[in-house]
């Protein structure tokens, strides 16, 4: 059996749980594969940038911890996207644990890192790891499609227990003859078969 | 949801009167107790990160000062210096700087002393005359002879003040002298330190000058002093209180403390009772655990358009927090956690087993009896693993 992965999210669903956050401060993770970090970054900023009406500053502490707390402190206010801590040493990860009462602030803070990295932070960093325990997503292809999958067996789940006259077939057979009833949940219940193209027998 | 903030600031959380008593707490914490009773007396709390030491700090602070004739000074280390370059010394200039402030500007003695401190803090230049090539005695005769250092036989259990806390000590005793009544310091932020070497020499040094100038202290220190030899630093101190996670044993104290600490922070109607059962028991009884995940739980319901945090949005925060504690665990490690979880058993001897416990993944809860256990998040993760296997 795979080890449990972190909940995986799509990067636009993050960027509304983000904007829409009211809690000042607080700190997330995105990870996501290592060469998608970057990219995944800037979309991140133009996504926050839609929905909040202003753009969130986007931060690359290469230059280690110190240069992280360096930049989290000249943005007290604003929201924060960091990008670029892939790099950081066992030293660095400790120095921001360390600084962890410096890095509390007003703006929001979401770190985009890859798998290596986000270990790194849970395991050396554990003051600032404490913050972000419920707050850390994946965003990956295969992630996300597992999670299409989960989501769909789970409202598919929910469906049959509001009909449980009805199994999938008395479903189906009653779209192709033209009788299903006129409630949304059996439209809803045909595209999650696969079989949205009978809608239009109703 | 903001009320369930876990990265927030915990003194902005007790002005917004968001503090629950623990279970066990009389009308005055135990720290202030002790301070009270024992104002030099010297105090050391270690306990787990988000066990909500720094809740405890601040809240026994106003109620030191209130008692006649103490003053109660918190200050949060890491905020005044780099604690990667923590090292003996560094809390004396604190104390002397806190004191500065408290004491009187006259007799002269005192205003030195409060100069002294400035200085330490600061820094300074001072000119110091060119050493000659060729070495002279006392009397500036030419020196024929060298230095040949005998160390002693005898070697105190713990070491001499060295010449640097000597000096530091005599000023902190002038501005004690100036202050009539009690001073204690409360020192945060000390739990994040790694190494125990160095977080030795400044109990060693710092702390027993502390003590002997008659500041009263209250500091929190690094968890892996709990654990093999390094327990010893603790005998230091005259008192040492383990804060660890509270009880969530169903129809414990502990439980029933959690629930109202929920209840402070959110009505019924936007968190029923059975939402507030679960989130306390899948804390574990860690507090900063226990606003994460009713925030996580809040945003589900948020992200679903309802007004309610319904058990399905908790098991969504539960499934993710877990999720997030089991990311990078190595094979050792889930082992151990293994171990723990089926047949109770964990002796934390090595740094990894340390580190299991400093990241939550296990849980140490104060008896009697005593006992750790695997944070509630991952257990359901763990059974399902094994399951598996």
């Amino acid at each position: 059996m795979e080890l449990p992965a972190l909940p995986p999210v799509d990067p636009a669903e993050f960027a509304l749980r983000v904007a829409a956050r009211p809690d000042p401060g607080a700190w997330s993770l995105l990870v996501v594969p290592i060469d998608e970090v970057a990219p995944t970054a800037i979309d991140l900023v133009r996504e926050i940038e839609t929905l909040e009406g202003h753009a969130p500053v986007l931060v690359s502490p290469r230059g280690g911890g110190a240069r992280f707390v360096a930049e989290v402190e000249r943005y007290a206010s604003e929201t924060i996207v960091a990008a670029g801590v892939d790099g950081f040493t066992r030293d660095d990860w400790e120095e921001l644990d360390l600084a962890r009462s410096r890095l509390l602030r007003e703006g929001e803070v979401v770190v985009v890192l890859g798998p290596d990295a986000a270990a790194e932070l849970l395991r050396r960093a554990p003051h600032l790891a404490s913050w972000v325990s419920s707050f850390a997503w994946t965003s990956n292809a295969e992630a996300l499609r597992a999670e299409h999958e989960r989501r769909k067996a789970e409202r598919l789940a929910d469906l049959r227990a509001w009909a449980p006259s009805m199994t999938d077939d008395d479903v189906v057979r009653l779209a192709e003859q033209g009788r299903i009833p006129g409630e949304p949940e059996y439209a809803e219940w045909l595209v999650l078969l696969g079989r949205g193209d009978l809608l239009g027998s109703r | 949801m903001n009320t369930f903030d876990a990265a927030a600031n915990p003194r902005k959380a007790v002005n917004r009167g968001f503090y629950v008593a623990p279970p066990a707490r009389g009308k005055k914490s135990a720290i202030a107790l002790r301070a009270e009773i024992e104002p030099s007396s010297t105090q050391m709390i270690v306990g787990g990160v988000g066990a909500g030491k720094t809740t405890e700090l601040l809240v026994a602070e106003p109620e030191i000062e209130a008692v006649p004739d103490m003053y109660a000074r918190y200050v949060d280390v890491s905020q005044r210096h780099d604690l990667r370059k923590m090292d003996d010394g560094v809390l004396l200039v604190i104390a002397g700087v806190e004191l500065a402030k408290l004491a009187p500007d006259q007799p002269k003695e005192v205003h030195e002393a409060k100069e002294q401190f400035r200085k330490w803090e600061r820094g300074y230049v001072v000119s110091v005359p060119i050493e000659d090539d060729y070495p002279e005695d006392d009397d500036g005769e030419p020196r024929n002879y060298h230095y040949v250092h005998h160390p002693p036989v005898l070697e105190p259990p713990l070491p001499a003040f060295a010449p640097g806390t000597q000096e530091k000590l005599i000023f902190l005793r002038t501005l004690r002298a100036a202050i009539t009544p009690h001073v204690v310091l409360i020192l945060d932020s000390l739990d994040r330190m790694t190494d125990v070497d160095r977080f030795r020499r400044v109990v060693h040094q710092d702390v027993r000058a502390l003590k002997a100038a008659r500041v009263g202290l209250v500091l929190v220190g690094p968890a892996r002093v709990l654990y093999g030899p390094d327990r010893a630093i603790a005998d230091v101190f005259d008192h040492f209180t383990q804060q660890s996670a509270v009880d969530v044993t169903p129809a414990s104290e502990g439980h029933g403390f959690l629930l109202r600490v929920l209840r402070k922070r959110a009505s019924a109607d936007m968190l029923p009772d059975p939402s507030c059962e679960r989130l306390a028991r899948a804390s574990g009884g860690v507090m900063r655990d226990l606003m994460s995940l009713a925030r996580r739980a809040g945003e589900e319901a948020y992200v679903e358009g309802s007004d309610v945090i319904k058990p399905k949005h908790v098991e969504a925060a539960v499934d993710a927090f877990g999720r997030t504690m089991f990311f990078g665990l190595r094979k050792p490690e889930i082992d151990k956690l293994q171990q723990l979880r089926t047949r109770g058993q964990f002796v934390p001897t090595t740094d990894d087993d340390i580190a299991l416990v400093e990241t939550r993944r296990v849980l140490e809860y104060v008896g009697p009896p005593s006992r750790f256990a695997v944070h509630p998040c991952i257990e359901a993760l763990l059974a399902a693993l094994a399951k598996a296997a």
